[in-house]
């Protein structure tokens, strides 16, 4: 049997889902925006002198490293609010989760980047008598990021593609609005394919993004060597 | 004339959880001198030349510095004695840890805009005259990757001259050069020294040792075994059998090179 594409009944459901679509951009980016701030704050209180925030930050990103967002999503919308008196809306719960999420990910990275770099490099330094935050912004970060922009974009990508277990809760998402379209049309195939088409559409240009940030901005300003190594394992695309 | 002393370990012992790095070093040495730090792997002689340079706390001892009017002590209870030192000595790494993302000229003039204040000009105009003195003018553009090892170690020692040391560590700078390359290193080395700066260098090659110091320093488990003028081979007998092993060790394996 041949399947009968028909899209033509999507039409009337195209400002339906470009507000999915709006959602999605929303809690995406509202999520990758919060999780950002938590992760690098996380990921300096596990760099602090203090024990106490070495041992919150790690509990922390064991913890959020370990659990699924949907099992997340699923425990803080119907398990919270039987716990402690607050209910909050399905979508904030999605972007409150994510940004959990997303935090441990990126507090993981963050402290990964730094830890990656030789101490000899903070120390060669120091011994010239350059203070340690001037060597640290001048010298350490420049090279933690580029170890960490790859991998922090890669999140980014990822957490959008995320958002879409808020459907579960009933966030009016993307992949929500296309379960309703499906109650009224029964046309799962054309539906699907579209959804996975705006998908491809929001992400595609950031994955184009990310090769060219890491092409044009950071790998030209290192040297050959180096830009060699990066590219081997990121760009396989172009030197492939 | 009396050589003043610009260095003085006094019992010097270093521990890292529970392993006893260093145990009781004690020895003085000369402005102007250049000094060989010898031993096998694990003898401790990177560990000493950290301590000299103020990377390490102290477990016991003290050194004491005379950077011309200036003397500073370090003890146990000093923290954070690399405070005290930055600056004033310069330290070569034994993987030279120049910056990749700076071209060799940033890599200079870091350190005197940064810690020394120098306005921009000023310091730019030392690094070409640093640079120039060491040959590596031409290379002044380019990042650390595009230049040849032995470039790399010029550029390395130039970044530590920007700041004026009067002493300057050097940790196994010469390990993995072709000879060439450690014969015009050891021509700097001797430059910087008849300049008055005190070179300390770590080595395991006795041959690189002889062509450089006056003195040196032998180190075995973290003990110092021989401390004086560069030894003789002729008066083998003599020494304490560590040290002979070391020596009749270097002079087979550089033999056999040769063949």
């Amino acid at each position: 049997m041949i399947y009968q594409w028909d899209f033509r009944f999507l039409l009337n459901f195209v400002p339906g889902l470009l507000k999915g679509l709006g959602v999605t951009l929303y809690i995406s980016v509202l999520s990758i925006f919060l999780g950002t701030i938590l992760g690098i704050l996380i990921a300096l209180a596990q760099k602090s002198k203090s024990i106490i925030l070495r041992g919150l930050a790690l509990v922390y990103i064991n913890v959020f490293l370990s659990l699924p967002v949907l099992v997340l999503l699923v425990w803080f919308y119907y398990c919270l609010p039987v716990l402690i008196p607050l209910k909050l809306s399905s979508q904030t719960t999605a972007i409150f989760t994510l940004t959990l999420s997303l935090g441990g990910f990126i507090a993981d990275i963050v402290r990964g980047g730094i830890d990656s770099l030789p101490q000899g490099q903070l120390e060669s330094a120091l011994i010239l008598g350059i203070p340690r935050s001037v060597a640290m912004k001048r010298i350490m970060l420049p090279q933690a990021i580029r170890v960490m922009v790859p991998a922090i974009l890669g999140q980014y990508v990822t957490c959008i593609k995320l958002s879409s277990l808020a459907s579960i809760i009933a966030v009016y998402e993307l992949v929500h609005t296309a379960n309703s379209i499906n109650l009224h049309s029964f046309r799962p195939l054309e539906t699907y394919t579209i959804v996975a088409l705006l998908y491809f559409i929001i992400i595609w240009p950031l994955i184009v993004l990310m090769r060219y940030l890491e092409d044009k901005y950071l790998i030209k300003r290192t040297h050959k060597g180096y830009e060699k190594d990066i590219s081997k394992r990121y760009f396989r695309w172009r030197n492939a | 004339m009396a050589q003043c002393v610009i260095l003085k370990l006094d019992d010097l012992s270093k521990q890292f959880n529970g392993f006893t790095a260093l145990s009781n070093v004690s020895f003085e040495l000369e402005k102007g001198r250049v000094l060989a730090i010898l031993g096998p792997s694990g003898s401790g002689k990177t560990t000493l030349l950290r301590c000299i340079a103020g990377f390490e706390q102290l477990k016991t001892g003290n050194i004491d510095y005379t950077f011309g009017h200036d003397t500073i002590r370090v003890d146990p209870s000093t923290n954070s004695p690399l405070n005290f030192l930055a600056g004033r000595i310069g330290f070569v790494f034994q993987d030279l840890q120049l910056w990749p993302h700076m071209t060799v000229l940033k890599n200079v003039i870091e350190a005197p805009i940064r810690a020394g204040k120098l306005s921009k000009k000023k310091a730019i105009r030392k690094a070409f005259e640093i640079c120039e003195r060491l040959d590596i003018k031409e290379q002044i553009k380019k990042f650390p990757s595009e230049l040849s090892i032995g470039q790399q170690q010029r550029v390395a020692i130039a970044r530590t001259l920007t700041t004026e040391p009067v002493l300057i560590l050097m940790d196994e700078i010469t390990s993995a050069l072709d000879p060439e390359v450690v014969l015009e290193i050891a021509s700097i080395i001797k430059d910087l020294s008849a300049s008055g700066i005190t070179c300390i260098v770590v080595s395991h090659q006795m041959a690189f040792a002889r062509k450089i110091a006056e003195r040196m320093v032998f180190l075995n488990d973290g003990r110092l075994i021989y401390h004086g003028d560069m030894p003789d081979l002729h008066s083998l007998s003599s020494l304490p059998s560590p040290l002979q092993r070391f020596i009749v060790a270097d002079e087979i394996s550089r033999r056999d090179n040769h063949v």
